[in-house]
């Protein structure tokens, strides 16, 4: 065991990379690309997340809507929009390829982890791009919705920083869903968390009591950061909803890591 | 020259189920070894415990002489292995070709896609759906895939369950080929001649112990004996004592109370013909004849008693 040759053995792989740094970047890309696809070409998914958030806003911001309320609802149905693929993404597509074995295969594969999440976090925000692409393309056209350039900017980067922690939390139920159960807990928890986050209705119009409980949703404080951003009914300071935030994706990780290890040590 | 595998005293319960006890195990370079058992015997969990996925209650496991938790930190050893995990299955949207790049990318210098294509003869459904796929399709990608690093020890666990006769055979042809290259091989199956078709060595797994360890050539000629089952009043020390008869077992001898003087007998021969001829001339009122193969637990509690006693 302690034989020089055997420690000349260890000291060199801990060494040497397995993959160059050039691999390792043509790895990530692949991986991105590859999630990418296999999302797209699922219309179940694609149809559903594209639709929703625009028919929310034209019924409601546009056909329906109040003046004045057509950027206040851009910025709720954008919320709305980008949550849920990045919630579905994760949350199904990993119970799935956990629960198929794709997983493990990779695992026992010099696949790393990383690669992997790194991936579906890049699908995650290209299709949030698509959504946003769509939804601020209908606000300005349909809903004559006009802003500065930095506003429009700085809204679109809010909504695509504020999946990554939707990410997390997909990653975690992902994690810890069988396959069979994962789409119906998945959207117990995304319909809910969107309408008590007050993206459906304004989180004035909810009893006091849920405007309390509203302070432990994710889905709240990124809907403030957004309203900031656009200048309409925000509360006074953002720090507090960036912290939420960043606790939030705090949480997430360890949970998502406990899992994680759960699931290598004890799978059948 | 180090074992690819090396285990010792393995024991893995599930509940208060004793799955593997106390296992010993090695696999030299160069080794096809074929894990033979009924469904539930433990098959897949030994390969699952040898690769880590399982953690078993006690007991060493050694991969190319490292301890097998190593696998977890060091991507050069998880390159030396190639896995087919049981019905394990790719995301259906993918493309053979698309899963076979992805693939690639996990090794620093993997086998050219092209020639995964010709070897495994992925050709005319590479560009499908993984999900179109039929079933031996699907498992000559997973195979592809886990040539893929060009490994030097697979770990295929029953690559050919519900595959129909023609794909089966088929794919003996990439295990074949495998070997050929120099590859060493531990696959589980419960099909025997899948076992004898392709291993150099086979293990019977049965109540958590391997029960045999033996060429595929001394299976083979236990698996010639044919069991005799039949009433006779014939002595059995006598039957046993002809040509080609390997052992004889009485069951419920009970010769007053059956009148005749008949009791049941169970007789293994290497020649039934021969033996049924002695039985038939000189037993007139012998009944409920059948002739059947021996089971393959039998034929390998009877090895392993024959061994024990040339030993």
């Amino acid at each position: 065991m302690n034989s020089p040759l055997h420690q000349q053995v260890t000291e060199s792989t801990a060494f040497t990379p397995w993959l160059s740094v050039r691999q390792r970047l043509q790895l990530l890309a692949l991986e991105a690309r590859m999630d990418a696809l296999s999302l797209f070409r699922t219309p179940g998914f694609v149809i559903p997340s594209l639709i929703f958030p625009v028919m929310f806003y034209l019924l409601f911001g546009v056909l329906f809507g109040q003046g004045g309320q057509n950027v206040y609802l851009l910025a709720s149905y954008g919320c709305f929009g980008v949550m849920g693929p990045a919630l579905f993404n994760f949350g199904v597509n990993v119970a799935n390829e956990r629960t198929q074995g794709w997983l493990a295969m990779k695992q026992i594969a010099p696949a790393p982890v990383s690669a992997y999440i790194f991936g579906k976090i890049c699908s995650s925000l290209g299709f949030a791009l698509i959504i946003i692409v769509l939804l601020f393309s209908v606000a300005a056209i349909f809903g004559g919705v006009r802003l500065e350039t930095h506003i429009w900017l700085g809204l679109a980067a809010v909504l695509m920083l504020g999946t990554v922690p939707f990410c997390l939390f997909g990653l975690w139920l992902g994690l810890t869903l069988s396959a069979k159960a994962a789409p119906a807990t998945v959207n117990l928890i995304y319909l809910p968390m969107a309408f008590l986050g007050g993206l459906w209705i304004p989180i004035h119009l909810l009893p006091a009591a849920l405007q309390q409980f509203a302070w432990a949703l994710p889905s709240y404080h990124f809907s403030q950061l957004a309203y900031q951003v656009v200048g309409v009914k925000a509360t006074a300071t953002s720090w507090p909803h960036l912290l939420a935030i960043l606790l939030f994706c705090l949480v997430m990780v360890a949970l998502a890591t406990r899992a994680f290890r759960q699931t290598t040590n004890t799978r059948q | 020259m180090q074992p690819y595998i090396e285990v010792s005293q393995l024991s893995k319960t599930y509940g208060n189920h004793l799955v593997l006890d106390q296992l010993d195990f090695r696999l030299e370079s160069g080794e096809i070894v074929a894990i033979l058992g009924a469904n539930g015997a433990g098959k897949t969990t030994f390969l699952q415990t040898l690769l880590g996925m399982l953690r078993p209650d006690q007991g060493q496991i050694q991969l190319f002489g490292q301890p097998v938790s190593a696998l977890k930190q060091q991507m050069s050893l998880r390159g030396k292995i190639g896995v087919m995990l049981q019905q394990a299955s790719l995301p259906g949207n993918l493309t053979g070709r698309e899963h076979l790049q992805l693939f690639s990318a996990y090794y620093p210098a993997p086998m050219p896609t092209a020639d995964l294509i010709a070897n495994f003869g992925l050709a005319s459904f590479i560009d499908q759906r993984f999900s179109t796929l039929s079933g031996g399709q699907q498992q000559s990608l997973l195979f592809a895939l886990a040539m893929v690093g060009k490994p030097q020890l697979l770990f295929l666990d029953e690559p050919t369950v519900g595959l129909d006769v023609a794909a089966r055979q088929a794919f003996w042809q990439h295990i074949r080929a495998a070997a050929a290259a120099g590859i060493s091989v531990i696959l589980t199956t419960h099909y025997l001649e899948e076992a004898d078709q392709l291993a150099s060595r086979i293990l019977v797994l049965k109540d958590g112990h391997f029960i045999a360890d033996a060429s595929p050539t001394a299976l083979k000629a236990q698996s010639l004996l044919r069991r005799i089952d039949c009433h006779s009043s014939l002595d059995s020390a006598l039957v046993a004592s002809w040509p080609y008869v390997r052992q004889v077992e009485v069951i419920g001898a009970n010769p007053s109370a059956d009148g005749e003087g008949s009791q049941r007998l169970l007789i293994d021969s290497e020649q039934p013909e021969q033996t049924l001829r002695q039985l038939l001339a000189l037993d007139l009122a012998l009944s409920q004849l059948s002739v059947q193969p021996l089971s393959l637990e039998h034929a390998f509690l009877q090895l392993t008693a024959n061994q024990g006693a040339m030993a």
